[in-house]
């Protein structure tokens, strides 16, 4: 049944979160080839995140501002159109994105590595292939995706700036209305929302791959299935946190819009 | 010494080998002969606890194959060193990386100095220069990466030596060479071998015995001349297969 596979698989991704938390707390995490993987899956994904992000912010500015011309408040578009962005529309795209290209990456790589026993000749050397090959992917990616969803977002702000120039709406008043409807509480669910994306990322497209089956079609299926879940819970996690917010709001009446 | 009793392992209710039986003494070359599917490759990662029997038992030396135990099974694969069908070499490293992984990994070696020589021995063994170690698996041929990945295996200096279909993908000179270097290897350096092939004229240029393998179970277990001569059919098969009828 496809929904308890589903659950299986979750199951086993906790199983596989765990493990990589215990390596982790046992400090067996060798940080220089985190870094080495920072470059290969972050640092050449920043171009493809930062034109990402300012046509985010653009199109952001874009189809609010045409909104609120009906009611004649364009004063509000940046205040309004960088809120939603940060708050939702920003993280979620961004994931999206970098799990095309990360998650992909990562679990195409793995998968690999899998199915030509690349991962059974690490572990007849005496090497566990958790600790050697994913614990570094892991924390690579869940570095890299927080970062570039961090700048991204940024950037989508930015977009929204030039964009609102481009509309007629005068960038300083799009500016100075940021603060009057974006609150520390927007900013601080947008950098939840990016550690959490990014840690989907990085342990879906670590899981497909290490349990990659059966050659090149194993991997073809690894891939596809990691991209798929991750957009899954990618929407799943921000439905939850936009209703914890939500109940936040009214219970301690925080952070508005 | 190697022993397998009663083996038995299926995938998916297909019945790959059925109680499978036999032991490898200390300095035989033994070749393990059958068509492809048979379960030959699974045979081997049975031995080393990649894959796990559904029944029967696997001794290597005094250590039975256990995945509840990890600690023997760790010593079991410092003892029994598998060169893989296709390299499985690690691409993100180079080729001096991947030869001394396993020294690292186990903590043999700990001198920088003492690892390079190791490494260079070993290349030399495979018939490797030393222009290799700095490159990148992916910038040598099938052929350099096999001999790559047996060096690899060699590190560690194991005393069973396991191959699957090591000659696949050579070419003639690199296959003879391979021959030669598994004859060595148990003659001269008393390596037990357990050499998973198609390939009959290396099993009986090298072989010290041949095992067939046949809808999962052993259908000959004896000496190459004994199975030049045996009436077996998939046997004569193998051999008129490649000329080799007695």
């Amino acid at each position: 049944m496809p929904s308890l596979s589903f659950l299986s698989t979750v199951g086993g991704m906790i199983l596989f979160t765990w493990d990589c938390v215990l390596l982790t707390l046992q400090r067996k995490t060798k940080w220089h080839q985190v870094l080495d993987q920072i470059f290969q899956v972050g640092v050449r994904s920043l171009g493809l995140t930062v034109a990402a992000g300012l046509f985010v912010g653009a199109i952001m500015a874009l189809q609010i501002d045409l909104q609120l011309k009906d009611f004649g408040a364009e004063a509000f578009l940046g205040g309004l159109s960088t809120s939603t962005t940060l708050r939702n529309i920003g993280p979620v795209l961004i994931a999206f994105l970098l799990s095309g290209k990360v998650g992909a990456y990562t679990s195409a790589e793995l998968g690999t590595m899998e199915v030509t026993d690349q991962l059974n000749a690490i572990r007849l050397l005496g090497a566990s292939p958790l600790e050697y090959i994913i614990l570094p992917r892991i924390w690579a990616v869940v570095i890299s995706s927080f970062l570039l969803l961090i700048v991204g977002l940024m950037v989508t702000i930015f977009g929204g700036i030039i964009f609102a120039e481009v509309i007629g709406v005068n960038s300083l008043n799009y500016i100075q209305n940021i603060p009057r409807i974006v609150t520390v509480w927007s900013i601080v669910l947008s950098v939840i929302k990016s550690f959490l994306f990014g840690a989907i990322i990085a342990v879906v497209s670590c899981y497909k791959g290490y349990h990659a089956k059966g050659g090149s079609v194993g991997v073809g299926i690894a891939v596809q299935s990691c991209a798929v879940t991750n957009l899954i819970l990618i929407i799943i996690t921000d439905f939850l946190l936009s209703m914890a917010s939500s109940c936040l709001q009214d219970i301690f009446k925080v952070g508005y819009l | 010494m190697i022993n397998i009793n009663k083996l038995c392992k299926s995938f998916d209710n297909r019945k790959i080998l059925e109680n499978i039986s036999f032991s490898v003494v200390k300095g035989e070359c033994v070749f393990i002969l059958g068509k492809s599917g048979v379960g030959k490759s699974v045979l081997l990662k049975n031995i080393v606890g990649l894959v796990l029997p559904d029944s029967g038992t696997i001794t290597v030396g005094e250590i039975k194959v256990d995945a509840q135990r990890p600690e023997e099974l760790s010593l079991i694969r410092q003892r029994c060193g598998l060169v893989f069908q296709f390299p499985a070499l690690l691409d993100s490293v180079t080729v001096f990386e991947n030869i001394c992984f396993g020294l690292r990994a186990r903590g043999l070696l700990t001198s920088q100095v003492e690892i390079a020589a190791r490494v260079k021995e070993k290349l030399k063994l495979v018939g490797l220069s030393e222009v290799v170690l700095d490159q990148m698996p992916t910038e040598l041929s099938f052929g350099t990466q096999k001999r790559v990945s047996i060096a690899r295996t060699l590190a560690v200096e194991p005393e069973y030596l396991l191959f699957d279909e090591p000659t696949t993908g050579m070419d003639p000179i690199a296959t003879a060479g391979l021959n030669q270097l598994i004859k060595n290897l148990t003659v001269k350096l008393g390596v037990t071998s357990i050499v998973v092939s198609h390939d009959i004229k290396s099993a009986l240029a090298v072989g010290t015995r041949i095992i067939l393998l046949e809808d999962g179970g052993i259908v000959f277990d004896g000496k190459p001349g004994e199975f030049k001569s045996s009436s077996i059919t998939l046997a004569q098969e193998f051999q008129m297969g490649f000329g080799y009828h007695a």
